[in-house]
């Protein structure tokens, strides 16, 4: 059996599924959006700051490398000076005046161009022995190229252009190259100046200060990287402090000489064997596995807390929705005890319909009414049988004592004939009850169907009266019948004949000596007819009036003279005439005599 | 024994009629209300058996009226209605017994039998005076062993006298009790009865039990002939 707080819990329960699973869908997909979007700026962050970082590492290492250079340069002093002397020593005899002056802006463009050798020693920079090159160096000068190992056949190219020279003369400039081998690499070119130009002095007397940050590459080239730092302005054309033994390029008040600078290209894989890089590396991957793992850790919590509140959500509802279904069922429970507690002794509805919350209201009144028709109609059904029982037992009794007595002693042939004449008499009287009965019964339960036909009123009426005629001329009554001209009407011939026939019957018993019965019939201005029985009888007070269609009542009992007395006559002639659509009306007077009429519509 | 059959169904009643004369009732009938009403309070009847439906009068409306009016006739009430309401509404409204139709005519009798036999109060249905027994059930007679069959309305003489033994009974008694409201039998008729019942009862035996008493009537001798004064029955 359906239960309706399981269904309704059902129901409820794969509502509630439904909506709180797009909810948490809907809830789920942007949360994890926004946490998606945070992870990746942080990622991008994470990776800004190692760009950062590795920007400024790999501006350091270029940094280093360009004061190796310039130490470099500063080594093959030797050279130089072997090539001053050499100079000297030609120049001697072609001016006579001496030693030309070699201080001149040519004479120091030479001589660096003769004694520069922008070359590093491959020892510092960083290499694998197996893999390729993860470190790219190439120096540029006034023409002259060095390029690492590392780079085989490769140039480092660039547009010497988009590197405006400016006013610092030294600048740096980050970009990325894609190796012809298909490695992409971090570039930065320095513009270094050449700052050393000390032709006795020894480079390790000047001693300036030195950043701690910047660690040399080795012991040997320590002063030179630490003069060619980048951003130490000290050594620009601007800068007015020259400290130790330190001269030119100090701008000469006469317009002195640009220093010559070299580009210093250095380039890095991103690679973790890069030393240098593999700290930042390290440090990189670190956060962005703490921000992967914060934002899975994010989105797993997202996940288990919104599981849970839909968990919850539901559990909740469920009790409520049970709890709740529990009252609004409990007047159905009422409704159901009470209607349990309904017996065929006891159709009242123990409970006040108005207890009833306004949705089953309806139900109990309408229970209420049902059961108090029913009931009316059990006291009727009990109260016609109870009738019906006692219009049969009388002559039956009558039957068996005739019987009985006839069976007592021996009789004469007479005797016997009489008794039987007498049986045959109830046993007459009885089925006409019986099928009287049985009309009604018929009428009652449906089965009767209407034959409705053409009918000429007029002769149905004589036809009956044929019937009533000689009864009525017995009892020394006047009959007559008034239909003036044919009536044709579309109606049930047998049921119409006995309706008439019932009322000439009771016209004629309730007469009184002298009277008379007048049948009618007419049509009327709406196209139906009326038909009025009348007679002189002895009338009905209104009291009875009331009662005389009531199945088994009569008005004076001992009446019998047309054999029909069982109370049954005028119950038949109301149903019929309800079942043809037509209209019963009676007018009375005790004394003066009553008159039925029945209005017939024209069709059925 | 005379009773009243209040009956509205003809033939009903002329068959019950017919069946109670025959066991030597004398019947009188009342077809309505009213004349029911009118015979019962004019006639001091044994019994009467009453229907309740009745046009002009109802049957219980007449018992209740008889029953305040101070008559104690013992009533049968016989009706259609057999309903136990009904029963209880008619007993309880005076009524000494109740059946309903259909009903078996020996029963009736029966009840009717014992109603009168009450109205001498009187409980067993043998009366037994001297070597006489009379059994009131299977309406036979016995003196001294001897079975004597009676007539009727001889045996309906002597039970009458029976129930009244040991008092004077009068010739209007006797009529009133045993002959019906049509009856035009010649005035002497109790005599030529008495005559009859006492050959059969007195003549081959001894001693005589149907006493003349001159000038006022017969009496059956009392059950220990003088010393026990004889069960007094109502005064009819």
């Amino acid at each position: 059996m359906k239960s309706l707080r399981r269904t309704l819990l059902l129901n409820v329960l794969a509502l509630l599924v439904v909506s709180l699973g797009l909810v948490s869908f809907f809830v789920y997909r942007t949360a994890e959006g926004a946490l998606r979007e945070r992870q990746r700026t942080a990622r991008e962050l994470v990776e800004v700051r190692y760009g950062d970082r590795r920007d400024e590492a790999l501006r350091n290492r270029a940094d280093e490398l360009a004061g190796e250079v310039q130490s470099n340069w500063n080594r093959d002093k030797a050279r130089e000076i072997w090539l001053s002397s050499q100079l000297f020593a030609l120049s001697a005899p072609i001016t006579p005046i001496g030693h030309p002056p070699l201080n001149g802006a040519a004479a120091f463009e030479l001589s660096v161009r003769l004694s520069t050798e922008l070359k590093l020693d491959e020892n510092y920079l960083y290499r694998d022995s197996n893999a390729p090159g993860y470190e790219f160096v190439e120096t540029t000068d006034l023409g002259t190229h060095w390029r690492s190992r590392s780079l085989a056949s490769h140039v480092l190219r660039m547009d010497e252009t988009s590197l405006k020279p400016d006013a610092d003369a030294r600048t740096t400039r980050f970009d990325f190259l894609e190796l012809p081998n298909g490695m992409v690499v971090r570039r930065v070119v320095v513009k270094a100046p050449v700052t050393k130009f000390s032709r006795e002095g020894s480079f390790w007397f000047s001693r300036p200060s030195r950043s701690v940050d910047a660690p040399p590459p080795s012991r040997g080239v320590v002063g030179m990287g630490a003069l060619a730092r980048f951003p130490d302005r000290r050594f620009g054309p601007g800068s007015a402090s020259v400290s130790g033994p330190v001269i030119p390029p100090t701008p000469s008040p006469t317009g002195g000489y640009t220093s010559p600078t070299f580009f210093l290209h250095c380039a890095w894989e991103d690679s973790s064997q890069n030393p240098r890089l593999a700290p930042l590396i390290r440090d990189r991957d670190e956060r962005l596995e703490a921000i992967d793992a914060d934002t899975e850790a994010s989105v797993r919590s997202l996940r288990s807390t919104l599981a849970w509140t839909v968990a919850g959500a539901v559990a909740a509802t469920l009790f409520g929705v049970w709890i709740l279904v529990g009252l609004g069922l409990a007047p159905l429970k009422r409704l159901s005890f009470a209607v349990s507690q309904i017996s065929p002794k006891d159709f009242h509805l123990p409970m006040d319909p108005r207890s009833l919350p306004s949705e089953v209201n309806p139900v109990a009144e309408r229970l209420s009414l049902a059961l108090e028709q029913l009931q009316a109609a059990f006291e009727r059904e009990k109260r016609a049988s109870a009738d019906i029982s006692h219009e049969l037992r009388t002559p039956l009794a009558a039957l068996t004592t005739t019987l009985e007595v006839a069976c007592r002693k021996v009789r004469t042939a007479e005797q016997y004939r009489q008794s039987l004449d007498d049986c045959r008499g109830i046993a007459k009287e009885m089925s006409h009850l019986v099928e009287r009965i049985l009309l009604l019964a018929w009428s009652d339960a449906g089965v009767d169907v209407l034959r409705p036909e053409r009918v000429e009123l007029g002769k149905l009426v004589s036809g009956v009266a044929t019937i009533g005629k000689p009864l009525a001329e017995n009892k020394g009554l006047t009959f007559r019948v008034n239909v003036p001209k044919p009536i044709a009407i579309h109606t049930d011939p047998d049921k119409l004949r006995e309706v008439v026939m019932n009322l000439i019957h009771n016209a004629i018993e309730y007469n009184q000596p002298g009277g008379a019965v007048e049948v009618s019939a007419e049509r009327t201005v709406d196209g139906g007819v009326l038909l009025e029985v009348r007679d002189t009888g002895i009338g009905m007070a209104p009291e009875i009036l009331d009662k005389i269609f009531e199945r088994f009542f009569r008005g004076d009992p001992s009446r019998t003279e047309t054999g029909v007395h069982a109370g049954l006559g005028l119950a038949i002639v109301k149903e019929y005439v309800d079942r043809l659509g037509g209209r019963l009306s009676v007018e009375s007077k005790v004394g003066l005599g009553t008159q039925f009429r029945i209005e017939l519509p024209n069709a059925l | 024994m005379r009773v009243l059959l209040v009956e509205d169904n003809r033939l009903l009643a002329r068959s019950l009629r017919q069946g109670l004369e025959e066991e030597g009732f004398a019947v009188d009938l009342a077809e309505d209300g009213d004349e029911a009403d009118h015979k019962a309070r004019t006639t001091n009847y044994d019994a009467i058996i009453l229907d309740l439906m009745l046009p002009k009068k109802d049957g219980l409306t007449l018992l209740k009226g008889w029953r305040s009016a101070g008559k104690d006739t013992h009533v049968l009430v016989l009706t259609a209605r057999g309903g136990l309401g009904d029963k209880v509404k008619g007993l309880d409204s005076g009524a000494d017994d109740y059946l309903t139709k259909p009903f078996e005519l020996e029963e009736l009798l029966a009840r009717l039998r014992a109603l009168i036999r009450r109205g001498y109060q009187v409980k067993d249905p043998i009366l037994k005076i001297h070597d006489l027994s009379i059994d009131t059930a299977a309406r036979s007679v016995k003196r001294a062993g001897k079975a004597i069959h009676l007539t009727p309305k001889e045996y309906a003489l002597l039970e009458f006298l029976a129930f009244h033994h040991g008092k004077v009974v009068t010739r209007s008694m006797i009529w009133g009790h045993l002959w019906d409201e049509h009856d035009e039998s010649v005035s002497n008729v109790v005599d030529v009865y008495i005559r009859y019942l006492r050959n059969k009862i007195d003549k081959d035996f001894s001693p005589p039990l149907i006493l003349t008493r001159w000038g006022e009537g017969y009496m059956l001798l009392g059950a220990d002939a003088d010393t026990t004064s004889p069960p007094t029955g109502p005064e009819k």
